[in-house]
């Protein structure tokens, strides 16, 4: 076997050990699992766009919690952002718009998030192929503890 | 974990060397001359399996920088440019009437034991030394179950070997639906074409070549699929990662257990195997037996149906198969031994024009019977790395899960695909090692997904952004192209940003994954669609608003709840002498027992045949996700985090992939029927998978050929041994 460099160093006593630190570490009894917090979040915004612009307004619900990282402590912000409570009117026709599909993300905890993503929109009652896309804007305030969104503004163009 | 994108000079030859380092440690613990023991006993793992934090070693180590992810200096483009070359659809594989003329020797219920000369460099082999010529083990319990009822009507021959030039490439379209690429010329293994040629042992793939293979299949039309395994004799000869022996895996085929592709059910070079899938549909005993609901049923050639027995709620049709060879499947698959399967039904027919109020008129297109290819495209999405040679690059030591930095599709790097104005379906596999997806539009135009994994869904769901897809998940969805010009491009983007194999760290803005700021290169653009043309006939094909719904549950009582915990810190009580037991730290742990090290001998659950079950798995802990993938029959989600109003509409439908998400826990139903033998479940992440996230699962009908426990085989090349399986409390 090649060795294009010294491979060991005095340095193994203290590997080994931490190798034992992290077998002690790993062997501790699993962290509680997160639980889900809820909150509805006002959401107001126009999307622009061929055939007509459209108004949306409504009640986003938001869904969050921390999963807990027993092996590297470093624990997940599990999110799911729902606005199929927005709801969206023609500016011309004045015909209704439904939004479909939750989004859902994962990340990395902090205590503060924006947070962008589009999601797609069409005439109620229409079919497939006519739907459109938006964006989606959300300010988030986090409890780095619970994971339960404190604060939370939103927006959609 | 990310580092400077920029390293200077010095730091990318110490990582270079580090690599180097790596790989003659690599080499030799892929030849089997060091055990994972020993590195750890010289300190160069850690007990938690990470590889031991040493300057010259660890790339990520101060001052020995390297490019993320994949460890190594960035993958060299060689002057390419990004959608400079066009992707080639998949290579169809021939398929030969009569299996049992064909084939040579005829294949058989009973493996085929008539023994050859082993090679001698084949481990554990002297001169002389005679095995049989089938890998299958020997005996009842792994003869083809209900051969006489389901003998094959149609033949697929494959081989695995090394790289070679393709000159019999056959996409099963013409060439304005293949971007023009000319199928006569020789096509060479390489990821792009202003890449280097791979070496023969650094690419394995199905018949040694690319695009990538895909089978046709259709319900009530049995298939043997005769495997030969060609790859070198000598162990070593690999190019530092890949193990010769192989095991193949349809993905998620509802077939008896000895065409399953079970771990430990390999075979070696010299040797084949014959899988015989029967293409039933789940439930062919108990519902619809009489074969009388139109709706379960195949084409007949000729524009109308054979009806089948079965549930046609359980029809499937975007299917892949792949190495399962326990310990190395994550080097084999990431090696090129991957394929996919589309399977053809009398709902899901694969010609948009055929209206008999059973086919759903999905795009395809309508000059054959079934099967049309034109407007349904098979899409392999799969990140590799390659050193600074080219040549294909893999790090055994990122237990993580292995990242590359090069994302391809069908096996190019960054292709184009040339599209008419009109709708196309797309049956998207992720065949990566660790790295999960999230794609979108780069106009973030909709789509609509129709299917998850083999499975249609109830309905259509229409996204901006599909859902993360992860290892060995498949989302096939519809793409409108009318809505655009002739002359317009847009491309398909990944919005998933990962730091590690772990899981995927950040889901990106579109705007974000296209500023070329993130720091993981597998985020960004991948694939390029030119619209080129009008369609010469009209558009016919449909996106019904019904398409398969759930097979209906309410009558079938659930006749036991199995617990289990996927995690970290696993124990091996069995011995690994003999290779049927791993000392990977990942594990399984079943009612609250131990954390257990996959061990193809243990059998952890046993259900009834003939039941449902529901099976509880939780995540065990919130820093990683881990793809369950549950062999055999399709599954359904029936909540996440104990609520099933947290299943999104593109999940429920069937599925064999659950993705866990971190620290989550979801619970499946399961039906155990039609066939036996043994089966597995476990992490897809195929890093997480070889270091023993897996565990054994058999069927238990209390009489032959279900015995229970049934005896473990133990694959040698003069022949396999069996041994006596150890059985968990309580299964």
């Amino acid at each position: 076997m090649k060795v294009y460099r010294v491979l060991l160093s005095p340095a193994l006593l203290a590997i080994v050990l931490a190798g034992g630190w992290v077998a002690w570490w790993t062997s501790a009894p699993a962290q509680a699992a997160g639980t889900w917090n809820t909150i509805s979040v006002p959401v107001r915004g126009v999307v622009a766009g061929k055939a007509e612009t459209v108004r949306f307004s409504g009640q986003a619900k938001v869904e969050s919690k921390i999963a807990p990282d027993p092996d590297f402590n470093r624990p997940t912000l599990v999110l799911t952002i729902d606005l199929s409570g927005v709801g969206g009117e023609g500016a011309q026709s004045r015909a209704r718009y439904v939004i479909s599909g939750p989004e859902q993300q994962n990340r990395s905890v902090t205590d503060w998030y924006l947070l962008e993503f589009d999601f797609p929109f069409a005439r109620s009652g229409s079919d497939l192929p006519t739907t459109r896309s938006g964006t989606a804007t959300f300010a988030l305030t986090v409890d780095t503890t619970t994971g339960a969104v404190t604060s939370a503004s939103a927006s959609i163009k | 974990m990310y580092l400077s994108s920029k390293p200077s000079r010095m730091r990318l030859r110490e990582a270079e060397n580090a690599r180097r380092n790596r790989l003659e440690i690599v080499k030799a613990f892929s030849h089997g001359q060091v055990t994972r023991r020993e590195l750890l006993k010289w300190g160069l793992f850690t007990a938690a399996g990470a590889l031991a934090w040493k300057h010259g070693l660890n790339p990520f180590v101060a001052s020995a920088h390297a490019s993320i992810p994949t460890g190594a200096p960035s993958s060299p483009l060689f002057g390419v440019q990004p959608f400079s070359t066009p992707m080639p659809r998949f290579d169809l594989i021939p398929r030969h009437p009569n299996p049992l003329v064909f084939l040579n020797p005829a294949p058989t219920r009973l493996a085929n034991t008539t023994q050859h000369l082993c090679d001698s460099r084949l481990p554990g082999v002297v001169a002389g030394d005679t095995g049989p010529i089938e890998g299958r083990p020997p005996g009842e319990i792994w003869a083809h179950q209900r051969w006489d009822e389901y003998l094959p009507q149609i033949a697929m021959e494959v081989t695995q070997e090394g790289a070679k030039t393709n000159t019999v490439y056959n996409p099963g379209v013409a060439p304005q639906h293949n971007s023009g690429i000319n199928p006569a010329t020789p096509i060479p293994v390489k990821f792009h074409p202003g890449f280097p040629t791979q070496d023969p042992n650094s690419v394995w793939t199905f018949n040694g070549t690319i695009p990538p293979k895909l089978a046709i299949s259709r319900y009530g039309e049995c298939c043997l699929m005769r495997d030969h395994n060609r790859l070198p004799y000598d162990v070593t000869q690999n190019n530092g990662f890949g193990r010769h022996t192989l095991t193949t895996h349809e993905h998620n085929g509802h077939h008896g257990a000895e065409n399953d592709g079970f771990t430990g059910a390999y075979f070696y070079p010299g040797q084949f195997y014959d899988y015989h899938w029967p293409w039933v549909l789940a439930g062919h005993y108990s519902i619809n037996a009489a074969a009388t609901d139109i709706r379960a049923s195949t084409p007949n050639g000729s524009g109308g149906l054979i009806k089948i027995p079965g549930d046609w709620h359980e029809t499937m049709s975007t299917h892949w198969f792949h190495d399962h060879m326990f310990e190395h499947t994550a080097e084999n698959v990431y090696k090129g031994n991957a394929a996919m399967n589309n399977i053809y039904s009398g709902l899901d027919r694969g010609n948009e024009a055929i209206n008999d109020g059973v086919n759903l008129r999905l795009p395809s297109g309508t000059a054959k019977d079934s099967g049309n290819l034109e407007y349904d495209v098979n899409l392999m999405i799969a990140d590799k790395a390659f050193d600074q040679d080219g040549q294909l690059l893999f790090d055994l030591f990122d237990r993580d899960g292995f990242l590359g930095d090069l994302v391809t599709v069908n096996l190019t790097y960054r292709p184009y695909f040339e599209v008419e104005r009109r709708k196309y379906r797309f049956r998207i596999l992720n065949a990566s090692v660790a790295r999960f997806y999230k794609i979108m539009l780069s106009d973030a135009s909709p789509m609509i997904q129709i299917a998850n994994d083999g499975n249609l869904l109830p309905r259509p769901v229409v996204l901006s952004r599909l859902d993360e897809i992860g290892v060995a998940e498949r989302y096939d969805i519809v793409i409108d192209f009318s809505r655009y010009s002739i002359g317009e491009k847009v491309q398909m983007v990944n919005l998933l940003e990962h730091k590690d194999g772990r899981k995927p760290e950040t889901s990106l803005s579109l705007s974000e994954a296209l500023s070329g700021r993130s720091r993981d290169p597998g985020v960004g653009t991948f694939l390029e669609f030119r619209v080129v043309r009008n369609p010469a006939q009209p558009d016919v094909s449909q996106v019904p608003a019904t398409l398969i719904p759930n097979p209906d549950l309410s009558a079938i009582p659930v006749s036991r709840i199995r617990r289990f915990k996927m995690g970290r810190g696993a124990q091996q009580p069995l011995s690994t002498a003999d290779g049927s037991a791993s000392e990977g730290e990942w594990g399984t742990s079943f009612n609250g027992g131990p954390m257990l090290a996959a061990a193809y001998s243990r059998v952890s659950s046993a259900p009834q045949y003939g039941t449902r079950e529901v099976w509880i798995v939780e995540n065990g802990g919130g820093g990683w996700d881990h793809p369950l993938h549950i062999h055999f029959e399709e599954g359904q989600i029936l909540s996440r985090d104990g609520s099933a109003s947290r299943v999104p509409a593109w999940e429920r439908g069937r599925k064999d992939v659950y993705r866990l998400r971190p620290g989550g826990e979801i619970a499946i139903s399961l039906q155990f029927r039609d066939w036996g033998g043994m089966f597995m479940q476990h992490c897809h992440n195929t890093t997480h998978e070889d270091h023993a996230m897996l565990m054994r699962w058999e069927i238990n009908d209390g009489g032959a050929p279900f015995l229970r426990p049934l005896p473990t085989p133990i694959p040698r090349p003069q022949g396999v041994i069996f041994k006596d399986s150890v059985v968990l409390k309580d299964v």
